[in-house]
C-alpha cells in the first residue's frame, strides 16, 4: 500500500489530539507521559505502515494486522481500566479521611474543657442543623 | 427494649480509661427509630456515640436532643467508614472498650455486658455477636438470608483465615487494644470481613458470643438487599488486588 489512505490522516490526527489532550489536562509522572507519548508514537507509525502490523502480526500467529492491534488494545484497555480503579479507590480514601478528620474534629472541639473532664460525649448535644 | 446497667465502677471510668464503654452506633436516615433506639443505652449508663452518616432526614436533629456524641460525615459514605470514625472519636478521646451494634434496632442493648464479659475477663481482645451459636436465634434469621450469610462465612473465611459463625453481624465489641490495632478502610460493608484480616494481622484474640437479631418490617427495609452481596464481594476483590 503506497498511496495514503483518506483514514490515514484522520487517524494520525485523532491520535495526536488525544496525545496533546493527555499531556495538557494531566498530571501524570513523568515516566507515565513518556509511555502515552510512545504508545501514540507507535499508533501513528502503524498507521503510516500498515504492512508493519500486518508482518509483526504474522510472526506472532495471528493472520491480520489490525487483529493484533484490537488485541493489544483490549489488553491496554484492561489495564487503563485497573489503574482507573484503583486511582478511584484512592481518592475515594483520601476523601473519607478528609470527611473523617472534620467530623471527628467538629464533634471534639464542641466540647470546652469542663466537659471534656466529665467525659464529652455525655454532653447534650446543642442540636439544630447539621454543619458540614 | 431495656439495656442492663453496666456496673458502677465501669460506668464511672472517665474517658481515655480503658475501661470507659463506649457504644458506637453508624447511622443513616434512622429519625424513626434512633430516639427509642439510643434511649435505653443512655439511660443503662453507657458513652453512646452516634456517627450520622449524612442522613437527609431528621436524624441528627433528634440526637441534639439527647446527651450523647454526635458525630456527623459531610458526605455519606458508607456503614463502615462510619464505623471507623465512631472508632476513631474514641481513640482521640484517649481510648475505651468500644461496642458497635446497628442503629436500627436490630441489636439488643441488654446483650451487651456478655459482649464486653470475654474482654474484662481477658479472654479476648475482640468479641463478635453471632445468629448462629443458638438454635432460637438461628430460626430468626430468614431462611434465604441464612443461606447467603453461611455462604458469606466461607468467603469471608476463605479471604482471611478467620472462621467465625457469623461473619456479617455489626454486633461487636472491641477492647481498647483492639480499638488501637484495627484500622478500617473498607467504606461499605465489605468492613465486616476486613476486620477480620485486621484481627489476624494484628494477632488479635476473639471470641464468639450468641446475639439475636430482631427483623421487623422497618430493619428488613433498611437492611441491605440480597444483591449487595456481589458488591461486598468485588469490593473484597478489589481490596485484595490493590491493597
Amino acid at each position: 500500500m503506497t498511496l495514503i489512505q483518506p483514514i490515514q490522516p484522520l487517524l494520525i490526527l485523532i491520535l495526536l489530539l488525544g496525545l496533546a489532550i493527555y499531556q495538557a489536562r494531566t498530571r501524570s509522572k513523568l515516566l507515565d507521559r513518556g509511555i502515552v507519548f510512545l504508545i501514540a508514537l507507535a499508533g501513528i507509525f502503524l498507521v503510516i505502515n500498515p504492512n508493519l502490523s500486518t508482518r509483526i502480526a504474522n510472526a506472532l500467529g495471528v493472520t491480520r494486522g489490525v487483529d493484533l492491534v484490537i488485541y493489544l488494545s483490549l489488553i491496554g484497555l484492561g489495564f487503563l481500566f485497573l489503574i482507573v480503579i484503583s486511582k478511584i479507590r484512592t481518592l475515594e480514601s483520601q476523601l473519607t479521611a478528609l470527611a473523617r478528620t472534620m467530623a471527628v474534629q467538629e464533634a471534639l472541639g464542641n466540647h470546652t474543657g469542663a466537659q471534656a473532664e466529665n467525659g464529652p460525649e455525655l454532653r447534650k448535644s446543642s442540636g439544630g442543623s447539621p454543619t458540614r | 427494649m431495656d439495656a442492663q446497667r453496666i456496673p458502677d465502677d465501669l460506668k464511672e471510668a472517665r474517658p481515655g480509661e480503658a475501661s470507659a464503654i463506649y457504644v458506637v452506633l453508624p447511622a443513616y436516615n434512622e429519625g424513626r427509630v434512633i430516639a427509642e433506639n439510643v434511649r435505653p443505652l443512655i439511660e443503662a449508663g453507657y458513652k453512646v456515640v452516634v456517627v450520622d452518616d449524612c442522613s437527609t432526614d431528621q436524624t441528627w436533629e433528634i440526637l441534639g436532643r439527647f446527651p450523647l456524641a454526635r458525630i456527623r460525615h459531610g458526605t455519606n459514605l458508607g456503614a463502615g467508614a462510619a464505623a471507623e470514625t465512631g472508632m476513631q472519636y474514641v481513640r482521640r478521646l484517649g481510648g475505651g472498650i468500644v461496642v458497635q451494634m446497628d442503629a436500627d434496632g436490630q441489636h439488643d442493648p441488654s446483650e451487651i455486658p456478655s459482649m464486653i464479659e470475654p474482654i474484662l475477663a481477658g479472654r479476648a481482645d475482640i468479641v463478635f455477636g453471632s445468629r448462629f451459636l443458638r438454635k432460637a436465634h438461628l430460626l430468626q434469621v430468614p431462611p434465604a438470608k441464612r443461606v447467603l450469610l453461611r455462604g458469606g462465612r466461607i468467603f469471608s473465611g476463605l479471604l482471611s483465615g478467620v472462621w467465625l459463625s457469623d461473619t456479617h453481624n455489626g454486633y461487636r465489641a472491641l477492647s481498647n487494644k483492639a480499638l488501637f490495632a484495627i484500622h478500617l478502610r473498607e467504606n461499605g460493608f465489605a468492613h465486616c470481613t476486613e476486620i477480620l484480616d485486621e484481627v489476624r494481622r494484628a494477632s488479635l484474640r476473639y471470641a464468639e458470643v450468641p446475639t439475636a437479631v430482631r427483623y421487623t418490617d422497618y430493619s428488613r427495609a433498611k437492611g441491605q438487599p440480597i444483591w449487595n452481596a456481589f458488591n461486598i464481594a468485588l469490593d473484597l476483590i478489589l481490596r485484595k488486588l490493590f491493597q
